[in-house]
C-alpha cells in the first residue's frame, strides 16, 4: 500500500480547513501491457493546492499534488511495462509508445451540514491526453471520480474530507483502468503500436 | 420510614421496568435455495453494496458480521472486507463490483480476476445491503453546572431500527445459494438525576449476530 503521511493544520476557525490529502491506492489486478509510455504532469499539477475563502468555506486549503500524482504513477505503471516521466512535452522522445497527460479539470466537495446529510462528499474530473512520441495529440477523453464516507466514521471534517478524497481518487483510477481500451482512439494506438492486437497479427508483440 | 422504603422500592420498579423495556427485537428471515457445501480449504468474504447515494452501510456492521461467522467457523476462512477489495481494485470498486450473478460470471473470464480469487480462495460472497437509523426521539434532558457542583435533569428517549439483507452467491455454481434477512428495533432510555445513565437497545448488534447466526446455517 502506498501511504502520504497526512500532515493536518486545523486552525482555529471553525470553517477553516488546511490539510495535506493522502491516498492509500492499492496495486491494481492488471497485467502490464508491453510498453514504454511517458507520463506528463502539466504545470500545477503536482503541486495541486484546491483554494477557497468564502463564508461558509473559510481559508480551505487542501494539497491534493502529491496524492493525484501519486495515484497516475500507480496506475500507470501498473497498465505499461515501463513508465518514465517527461519534463518537457515539446521535447518528446521518439523512444517512447506513447506519453500519458492527465490534467485536473475540477475538483468539489460537499460537507454535512450543506447538504444535511450524514456523508462528506468528494468529486474529481480529468482530462487525460495521450501522445505519440512526437507530441501529437492522439486521444482526449474524461475521467471522473466520486467518493463519500459518513460522519459516523470520521471524528473530524479533515479526516472525513481527506477519506472521501482518497475514494473519488480511488474512484476515478478505476474507471481509467477499466475504460481504457473501450477509447477507440486508444484501441487505434495499441493496434498500430502492436502493444495489444489480435494474436497472430503482424507486428504484433508477445 | 416506610414511605421511603416505599421510595426506594418505586426508583427501583422503574428502573428495572426501564432496563427490560429497552431490549431489541429482530426478526430473521431466511430463504436458502441450496444449502452451500464448503470446506475447510474454501474461504468466504463479506461485502458491503454501497451503490447507494443517500444510506451507506455501516463498514462496522460487515466486519461485525464477518467477526462473527470467523468466531464458529470451524470449517472455513472469512476475507476480510479491505483486504479482498483492495486485492481485487479496481474490479470489486462501488462503483464496478457485480450487480448479480451474470455479472460475476462475465468477471470471472478474466485472467487476473480468477488468479486472484483462486488466492483468496474463496467460493461464496456474501453480499450485504442496509443500515441503521433513529425512527424516533423524545423527552428533553438539562444539565448545569454550579459553584457547588453539576448535575442533569430529565428523561429521554429514542428508538432506532436496522434493516440489512445479505444474498450468498455460490462462485464455483455462480448461483444464489440463499438470502438472509434481519430486521431489529429497540428503544433506548436515558433518565438522569444528576448522573445521565443510559439504558442502550444494542439494535446494530443484535440484528449483525442475528443475521451471522442465520448465515452459518447455511453453511455445511
Amino acid at each position: 500500500m502506498l501511504t502520504l503521511l497526512p500532515v493536518l493544520i486545523i486552525s482555529a476557525c471553525s470553517n477553516s480547513l488546511s490539510f495535506e490529502a493522502t491516498t492509500e491506492m492499492p496495486v491494481p489486478l492488471a497485467t502490464p501491457m508491453p510498453a514504454t509510455v511517458g507520463i506528463y504532469y502539466p504545470e500545477g499539477f503536482s503541486d495541486y493546492v484546491y483554494r477557497e475563502n468564502t463564508d461558509d468555506r473559510k481559508n480551505w486549503d487542501i494539497q491534493t499534488g502529491a496524492s493525484q500524482t501519486a495515484v497516475f504513477d500507480r496506475l500507470l505503471s501498473s497498465m505499461f511495462d515501463h513508465t518514465v516521466h517527461i519534463e518537457d512535452l515539446n521535447q518528446p522522445d521518439r523512444q517512447l509508445d506513447g506519453i500519458f497527460s492527465p490534467e485536473l479539470v475540477t475538483m468539489q466537495f460537499a460537507m454535512p451540514k450543506e447538504t444535511s446529510t450524514d456523508i462528506y462528499e468528494a468529486w474529481v474530473k480529468y482530462d487525460l491526453r495521450l501522445f505519440d512520441s512526437t507530441g501529437l495529440l492522439l486521444a482526449k477523453w474524461l475521467i471522473t471520480g466520486y467518493g463519500k464516507t459518513s460522519t459516523e466514521f470520521h471524528s473530524n471534517p479533515v479526516d472525513g474530507l481527506n477519506h472521501a478524497i482518497g475514494l473519488a481518487f480511488r474512484d476515478a483510477g478505476s474507471k481509467l483502468l477499466l475504460g481504457f481500451r473501450a477509447n477507440v482512439e486508444v484501441q487505434t494506438w495499441l493496434a498500430a503500436t502492436g502493444i495489444a492486437c489480435d494474436n497472430g497479427a503482424d507486428g504484433c508483440r508477445p | 420510614m416506610v414511605n421511603n422504603l416505599r421510595k426506594t422500592d418505586c426508583i427501583v420498579t422503574i428502573l428495572v421496568a426501564l432496563v427490560a423495556g429497552c431490549s431489541s427485537t429482530t426478526v430473521i428471515d431466511a430463504h436458502v435455495t441450496k444449502p452451500a457445501l464448503i470446506d475447510s480449504q474454501d474461504a468466504v468474504v463479506v461485502l458491503g453494496r454501497r451503490s447507494s447515494i443517500e444510506q451507506e452501510i455501516e463498514r462496522d456492521f460487515i466486519k461485525c458480521v464477518g467477526k462473527n461467522l470467523s468466531k464458529h467457523a470451524e470449517n472455513f476462512y472469512v476475507v476480510p472486507e479491505e483486504t479482498f477489495v483492495d486485492g481485487m481494485y479496481p474490479y470489486f470498486e462501488n462503483s464496478t463490483a457485480p450487480l448479480d450473478i451474470r455479472d460475476l460470471g462475465k468477471l470471472v473470464k478474466i485472467p487476473e480476476v480468477i488468479q486472484k480469487l483462486q488466492e483468496f480462495k474463496v467460493r461464496y460472497f456474501i453480499w450485504i445491503v442496509g443500515f441503521t437509523e433513529r425512527t424516533d426521539e423524545n423527552g428533553a434532558m438539562s444539565c448545569a453546572v454550579g459553584p457547588g457542583g453539576g448535575g442533569c435533569f430529565g428523561f429521554a428517549t429514542w428508538s432506532d431500527e436496522a434493516s440489512y439483507e445479505a444474498h450468498i452467491w455460490d462462485l464455483e455454481n455462480l448461483q444464489i445459494t440463499a438470502k438472509v434477512s434481519a430486521e431489529t428495533q429497540g428503544t433506548s432510555y436515558m433518565p438522569a438525576i444528576f448522573v445521565p445513565i443510559p439504558l442502550l437497545a444494542r439494535v446494530q448488534s443484535s440484528a449483525c449476530q442475528g443475521m451471522a447466526k442465520q448465515i452459518q446455517t447455511v453453511f455445511r
